[in-house]
């Protein structure tokens, strides 16, 4: 057993925090959460640091970052922002999919450009009728000539509106073959002719957007397909533990600032003649909040320790995906409970929390979803 | 056990009309805007629903429990902030009627016929929320008036209301220096503050009331100077039940039937979810609890419209109905995101609406952990 970290990752750890408690004041937050405003300007400075390289290989420009480093990185990321380190993390993850599937031509084109902040990339699977069945997505591509011609529809695309953004479109190329063997992923830039993102309104996740993506005829040179055709559903499920993983460290960051929130504020209010902290009834309600976000924070570090070790762990993600994603969740409400009619009004930044927590229990595999991979895991074949 | 009367049926009947036609369709845009939605207070006026809380001698509709009940709830169901102005006048009248002069009733029932009826109820303050006893807004005797200096937060109704039952401190510390006055909207000195923006319950008016040098004649004092938290206590937490309780279990009951709407007809489509056992037995649950929740309030309406029980154990029960109903609220329309998934997280649906709506009701008009404390006590004394 052996709980610490290198020196190296406190020193990772260390000046992540730094730069967010510099270039990410909760006001910058607040204020791109009011505007609508994808956060360009932090994800400029970060690309200045190399960030968008940390788990890319060195030889594409990246530092080669394993999953505990990652991990730490997106839970200070998340303290400051859960918006900025999942829209981080979307990108890198494309790109990760690119180095691990792509050609040689796409890796030298896409990777630099993504470490340097000159793209985006972002990822396309969801559809209007395959959402968690996304293995029966429909929205087709037909070769034709030199291009890549795609029709169809996707919805609850993350982040695919900001400028210059190519987007990994999962697509279906074989309508014969069973579902999940007819599937392909090509990169689609959004300014393509024949691409339509409209936004959707949603309830939180203000700064990234989410949209409809219409595909009408759009043309993309035969290239821009990754990897084999009718291989996609592959390419789709390598690599997902540790976007899994990495999307549950920014679960713990901003589950640590709901708690850091909740406690400050049970420390400074005071009712009855004494700080509301001191009453059984929050004291405990915060304690449990704490133990659960460790107890989250431990299914990660496991988890990714494992993966580092080259185990198979994809029980363990599930877990923290479930545990991680329910926990920010539900203390986002407690954490309201806890600062009352404060907590509930828009001034204050709890509201966020609570906005932004309560889709996270269905995006990225629902809580169903993992519960269904434990429980195979667990030898059931569970339907 | 439940039968209810043909008088509650009617109420019950009519209110269900009025919040499937006039409610209903305006959620959104409410919700959106954050107005306070005037053509609402229109079709309640018309309909006698903001006098409901009077006796019919005073024009009123004499609801008792169950009735107030069943309006809060089938308004509710169509959209959480829509009974709320009812709730705030209602508890106003209700006070009034039953703790004030014929002299005085008369006098503000006048005034609210040159109005909206709207009336709000002004208890919390910016530092005093749960610790309502311990609250600032000062009333000091002169002459024939009182002058009220200090404000009021998060005040539901109070963007538009015509008359304030305000609380004030006219003596000692604690609980036994609190009164009970009416401040007029037109009074000199008074301004409706800031409105508090809010993650939910849209429309609701919610602002803070400021007091500056504002002169209240004496005649506007309910019930005797000092013995305000007993009007508060006796008659107003009531409300708790029919309030807050049919608000929470009313919109947990309109987010259940969205959910099961959906779910049907995404099965039409050919859609498999409700095959899985995991949404049907969240489904199964949502009914439980929601019915649950039901059961509670309407008991607790049964037994005060019945008169017999003693004052600590209908508290108890209206603390229980509040905060039960409350948490039910928001587990219900948690899980509904859930199981819509997506779509229930867009601002198309009203899922995600009453999700937020729903948060208010465990915060508000004493949080549910007051409500627990309260319940112990009774169950302790
Ligand atoms: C804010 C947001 C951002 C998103 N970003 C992206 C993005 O960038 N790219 C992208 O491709 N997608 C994205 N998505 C889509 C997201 O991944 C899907 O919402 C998710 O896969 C669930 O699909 P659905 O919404 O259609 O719900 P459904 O699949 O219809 O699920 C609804 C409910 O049914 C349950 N359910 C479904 N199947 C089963 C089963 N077999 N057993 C038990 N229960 C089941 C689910 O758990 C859920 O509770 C995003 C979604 C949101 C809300
Ligand atoms: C939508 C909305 C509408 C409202 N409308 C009105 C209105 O019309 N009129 C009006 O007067 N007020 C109104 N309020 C105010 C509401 O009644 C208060 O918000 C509520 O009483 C809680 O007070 P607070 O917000 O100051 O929280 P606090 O009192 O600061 O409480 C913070 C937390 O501490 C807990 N707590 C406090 N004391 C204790 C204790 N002794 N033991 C254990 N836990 C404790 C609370 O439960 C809560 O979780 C409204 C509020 C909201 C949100």
């Amino acid at each position: 057993m052996e709980f610490g970290f290198s020196e190296e990752q406190n020193i990772l750890r260390n000046s992540v925090t730094d730069f967010m408690e510099k270039e990410c004041p909760p006001e910058y937050v607040r204020e791109l959460d009011e505007k609508e405003e994808y956060p360009h300007e932090i994800y400029g400075k970060m690309s200045k640091l190399g960030w968008f390289g940390l788990p890319i290989p060195e030889e594409y420009g990246g530092s080669g970052l394993g999953a505990v480093d990652l991990i730490i990185v997106g839970e200070e990321m998340s303290r400051f922002s859960y918006e900025i380190a999942a829209g981080f993390g979307i990108s890198v993850f494309c790109g990760l999919n690119i180095i691990e599937h792509g050609s040689e031509e796409q890796k030298k084109f896409y990777i630099p450009k993504m470490i340097d902040n000159k793209i985006r990339l972002s990822i396309s699977i969801t559809e209007p009728n395959a959402g968690s069945d996304a293995a029966s997505l429909a929205t087709s591509a037909v070769l034709d000539g030199g291009s890549w011609v795609l029709n169809g529809q996707k919805t609850f695309q993350t982040a695919s509106d900001a400028k210059d953004t190519v987007m990994s479109v999962y697509v279906r190329t074989d309508k014969d073959l069973p579902k999940h063997k007819g599937i392909s992923l090509i990169l689609v830039p959004n300014d393509t002719p024949g691409v339509e993102i409209r936004r959707i309104k949603m309830l939180g996740r203000k700064m990234l957007h989410t949209n409809e993506i219409f595909f009408e005829d759009v043309r993309v040179p035969k290239e821009n397909m990754v990897g084999e055709l009718n291989n996609g559903w592959k390419m789709l499920l390598s690599g997902l533990e540790l976007e899994r993983l990495y999307g549950c460290s920014t679960f713990i960051g901003s589950s640590q600032t709901v708690v850091d929130l909740a406690l400050e504020h049970s420390k400074q209010r005071v009712q009855f003649g004494r700080p509301i902290g001191t009453f059984q009834a929050m004291g405990h309600m915060l304690a449990d909040m704490q133990t659960e976000v460790d107890a989250a924070r431990l299914l990660v570090y496991r988890a990714a320790w494992m993966l580092d070790q080259g185990m198979p762990c994809m029980k363990q993600v599930s877990m923290a995906k479930l545990f991680g994603s329910e926990t920010y969740a539900r203390l986002s409400n407690q954490g309201m409970q806890i600062m009352g009619g404060y907590g509930y009004s828009l001034e204050y930044d709890m509201q966020r929390h609570f906005r932004d927590s309560r889709i996270i229990t269905v995006s990225a595999g629902s809580s169903q979803m993992q519960r269904t991979v434990i429980a195979r895991e667990m030898g059931l074949r569970v339907v | 056990m439940v039968e209810f009367t043909e008088e509650q049926k009617r109420v019950r009947d009519t209110v269900r009309k009025i919040a499937e036609e006039k409610v209903a369709p305006r959620a959104a845009e409410i919700d959106e805007t954050d107005e306070f939605p005037l053509d609402y207070v229109d079709v309640y006026a018309k309909n006698g629903l903001l006098k409901a809380t009077l006796p019919k001698s005073s024009g009123g509709l004499d609801a008792d429990t169950m009735t107030l009940c069943l309006i809060v709830e089938e308004l509710a169901r169509a959209y959480a902030s829509a009974p709320q102005m009812l709730i705030t006048t209602g508890a106003v009248l209700q006070v009034l009627s039953k703790a004030a002069t014929t002299a005085q009733l008369q006098r503000f029932l006048k005034r609210l016929e040159k109005g909206t009826h709207i009336c709000s109820f002004a208890l919390t303050e910016a530092n005093y929320g749960s610790d309502a006893g311990n609250l600032q807004t000062r009333a000091v005797p002169d002459g024939d008036n009182y002058v009220v200096n200090g404000s009021k937060a998060f005040i539901t109704s109070g963007e538009v209301a015509e008359l304030n039952l305000v609380f004030v401190r006219t003596g000692g510390r604690g609980t036994k220096g609190i009164s009970v006055i009416v401040v007029d909207k037109n009074s000199h000195g008074f301004h409706v503050g800031n409105k508090e923006h809010k993650m939910g319950f849209a429309g609701t008016g919610t602002v803070e009331l400021i007091f500056d040098d504002v002169e209240v004649s004496k005649d506007n004092l309910i019930g005797k100077e000092n013995e305000g938290w007993r009007l508060l206590t006796n008659i107003a937490n009531m409300m708790r039940v029919w309030g807050a309780g049919s608000t929470a279990m009313g919109n947990a009951q309109g987010a259940l039937d969205d959910v099961v709407e959906y779910v049907r007809e995404e099965v039409q489509s050919g859609k498999p979810e409700v095959d899985f056992q995991a949404i049907q037995f969240m489904l199964a649950d949502m009914a439980i609890s929601v019915e649950t929740a039901r059961s509670l309030i309407y008991r607790t309406a049964y037994v005060m419209d019945r008169n017999g029980a003693s004052f600590k154990d209908v508290e108890t029960l209206v603390c229980m109905s509040k905060c039960y109903a409350a948490d039910v609220g928001m587990k219900v329309t948690s899980d509904a995101v859930q199981i819509v998934g997506g779509y229930g997280y867009t601002k198309g649906s009203s899922i995600e609406r009453r999700m937020r709506d729903a948060k208010s009701v465990q915060i508000y008009d004493g949080s549910n952990q007051i409500q627990r404390i309260v319940a112990a006590r009774n169950l302790l004394s």
